[in-house]
């Protein structure tokens, strides 16, 4: 078996120590061990859990659509059911529609929370999504050139992609990326930079291959820019507005946990080994390229428990309800090994996306200079300190 | 990328829609087929006798037919096939359920009338052929079921001969079988009460007994395996087996003799051994893949096969083409194979 090696050069910062083939897979085994654990408790709590959240996202959705619809134009209930509308997505799209699209909930044997059959309240069809989030990037995890993920082709994340001017617009396009961000999942399977960027795709490929996200686009932006509107009737101006703004919440939001889970400082982004690797060392993987951030049972549930990004790359597949009681048992493992457990409160995690979004939209020979002139400069203020005293 | 062609994004969520008629009548729905239990009797044979009446959404149902029963028990869905006792043009369908499994137990233990159950229309191929010749009808235990309507409809459609051979410890539906061959001189009933203790068998000695012109008759057996295998051998020696059709009403089971194949999981990255029965060896492998009916009929656990080769352990057939549909619960693998699960 291959050693598995981590050149700390390949990453931005490396804080888990090397681990010998033995410990890698005594590694892998206790992970699984955790898994199977979990896996044995599956059942009843589980179901009342999910059927819970659904019906959560569907009064939710009743509510704030006929508040928007019968009190749109009275400020204080616009804004209560907007708010709800973009709590109600974002409940659908992430605890509800992403964790059941991982065929999470496959074991009930209900067709309609089946993740092979679940479409959800986004722009992004189900079918693209289970092969650019499910398969490609669950998969390839942070991996270099295969994890489309790592930037969505248009940011620069790491110094092993190589700097082009575009990429000065990092923080900017980081920005409009989460503004649109469910165009940005839609659009994702297509690869568009290949054809703006690159010149390796054309326009008519693109066509072809976005046959049924035409469809999805049309449904979606009809439902809750033309029909929800129209069957307001002199509502027609607040439905419209809420639902827009709805979009926006539920987008910022998402984009948010997304960023928080894969971009941060700590997140590492890797060589490709897929080929000659084993399980424990995918477990390895999943674990240096994630992140997890720290909060509340509310924090948790609006961010459909991918605040345990790490419990979720290692176990995509165990209901995310349970990832709470799994994450002190990994993390466990993790300081017992001396992997790092990237884990931090919503805020610094977030902070820590942009500060590394911005370091890399610049040439790395640039930012080399200012962190010496920065500790150059430091050496002076100290220098001054040492003499006064 | 299968469905390209037909992917048709829904404009409302079937399931938020049968939700809300729910709220007002648990019978309202958009599409599914829903019953009410109208009643639960203990009849012999540690059966019960449930009654059901339907929404307008089911369809029709033909005599041999059975219906799909899907029910919650400890918040996991399960569905099992039973045949139908009642008649078309019954009004109400009336099934005959041996308390011997899950979901079973629960309608006999758990279900109450009143309660409201999702069910199919009627499936399955086990139907009269379109023939005017005599008939035999074979059928041990809980066999019974399909064959009580089956026999109504031999003697409604023609006076030819029918003969029904039963075997049961306590022989359910007696009084219905009994009614009709009071009502039909041309059908001869040959109830054959064993015990445990004395169990009794069938073999060509009895066949030629009771039905000695057999050779001129379709014949339909429902049964547990063990007869099944009985006739089969005995109208295969015979030289009669274009005449004979059976109902098997026990899920597939593993074979020991299969060989281990790995088998990968695509979306939940799980790689586990195959052996025999993908369905079982995920299970067996701490997975939990949805299954239905676990005899290949109901589709619940069908998924897309990326690659390798399955052979349907039903059919025998073998399909090794990448991209296809296949139902967990009646495939094996015969090569590595990768599954978009």
């Amino acid at each position: 078996m291959k050693m598995m090696t981590f050149d700390p050069a390949n990453f931005n910062r490396n804080k888990s120590r090397a681990l010998s083939p033995e410990e890698v897979q005594e590694f892998g085994r206790k992970i699984e061990a955790i898994r199977s654990e979990t896996m044995a408790k599956i059942g009843e709590e589980d179901s009342r859990y999910i059927y819970k959240v659904r019906n959560f996202v569907r009064y939710t959705e009743i509510a704030s659509r006929a508040m928007l619809m019968f009190g749109g134009w009275i400020p204080p209930v616009w804004l209560l059911g907007t708010a709800m509308l973009g709590v109600s997505k974002i409940v659908e799209n992430m605890e509800l529609g992403h964790n059941v699209m991982h065929g999470q909930f496959d074991w009930l044997n209900d067709p309609t929370l089946n993740g092979a059959n679940y479409d959800w309240d986004t722009v992004c069809t189900g079918e693209d999504w289970k092969y650019t989030h499910n398969y490609m990037h669950h998969t390839y995890t942070n991996v270099l050139g295969k994890d489309h993920d790592i930037g969505y082709g248009v940011m620069r994340m790491t110094r092993e992609q190589e700097w082009e001017p575009r990429f000065l617009f990092n923080v900017p396009m980081a920005f409009v990326l989460s503004t649109g961000f469910e165009w940005l999942l839609a659009l994702q399977r297509l690869e568009l930079e290949q054809v703006l960027f690159k010149g390796t795709k054309t326009w008519k490929e693109v066509f072809v291959q976005s046959k049924n996200l035409r469809k999805k686009m049309v449904r979606q932006f009809t439902k809750d820019y033309v029909f929800f509107p129209l069957i307001a009737g002199p509502m027609f101006l607040p439905v419209i507005a809420g639902n827009f703004v709805a979009n926006l919440i539920r987008n910022y939001w998402a984009s948010a946990v997304i960023y928080c889970g894969h971009f941060t400082e700590d997140a590492e982004m890797l060589e490709d080994n897929t080929a000659n690797e084993t399980k424990a060392e995918w477990y390895l993987r999943q674990i240096r390229g994630s992140s997890n951030f720290t909060g509340g049972k509310i924090v948790h549930f609006m961010s459909g428990n991918l605040s345990h990004q790490i419990e979720h790359h290692l176990f995509p597949d165990v209901p995310a309800n349970r990832y709470q009681e799994m994450a002190p048992k990994v993390r466990a493992v993790c300081e017992e090994y001396g992997q790092n457990y990237n884990s931090a409160s919503f805020a610094s995690q977030f902070a820590s996306v942009w500060k590394r979004l911005a370091i890399h939209s610049l040439p790395d020979h640039v930012v080399d200079r200012i962190a010496v002139s920065k500790r150059t400069f430091g050496e002076v203020v100290r220098g001054i300190f040492t003499k006064a005293a | 990328m299968l469905q390209a062609n037909t992917y048709k994004p829904h404009w409302i969520r079937e399931d938020f829609v049968d939700f809300v008629l729910g709220k007002v009548n648990p019978m309202w729905t958009m599409r599914r087929t829903m019953a009410k239990i109208e009643a639960i009797e203990p009849i012999e044979d540690d059966m019960v006798k449930v009654t059901l009446s339907t929404n307008s959404k089911f369809g029709s149902y033909k005599p041999g037919q059975f219906v799909m029963v899907t029910v919650r028990i400890d918040g996991v869905q399960h569905q099992r096939a039973y045949s139908l006792v009642s008649y078309p043009g019954d009004g109400r369908l009336v099934l005959g359920i041996k308390k011997q499994g899950r979901v079973s137990n629960y309608m006999a233990n758990t279900a109450r009338a009143g309660d409201v159950i999702e069910i199919t229309s009627g499936m399955g191929e086990f139907m009269l052929k379109d023939v005017d010749q005599p008939v035999l009808l074979i059928s041990a235990g809980s066999g019974i079921t399909p064959i009580v309507p089956l026999a109504k409809q031999a003697l409604s459609r023609s006076v030819q001969p029918v003969t029904l051979i039963y075997y049961s410890r306590q022989p359910a539906f007696r009084t219905e079988l009994e009614a009709l061959a009071a009502m039909y001189p041309n059908f001869k009933l040959h109830i054959i009460v064993d015990s445990a203790e004395k169990p009794a068998f069938f073999d060509e000695e009895t066949l030629d007994n009771l039905c000695p012109d057999a050779d001129k008759r379709q014949t339909y057996v429902c049964a547990a395996p063990g007869l099944m295998k009985a006739t089969r051998n005995i109208w295969n020696k015979r030289g009669w087996s274009d005449r004979l059709t059976q109902e098997s009403f026990l899920p597939v089971t593993i074979s020991a003799d299969a060989q281990i194949q790995p088998v990968n999981f695509r979306r939940s990255m799980q790689e586990f051994e195959g052996r025999g029965n993908l369905l079982a060896s995920a299970e067996a492998a701490g997975l939990k893949p949805s299954f239905g009916c676990r005899m290949g009929i109901c589709n619940t656990c069908s998924c897309t096969k990326v690659s390798g080769a399955v052979r349907n352990q039903l059919t025998g057939e073998i399909n090794d083409q990448n991209n296809v549909q296949i139902k967990l619960c009646v495939s094996e693998a015969i090569s590595p194979v990768e599954i978009d699960l």
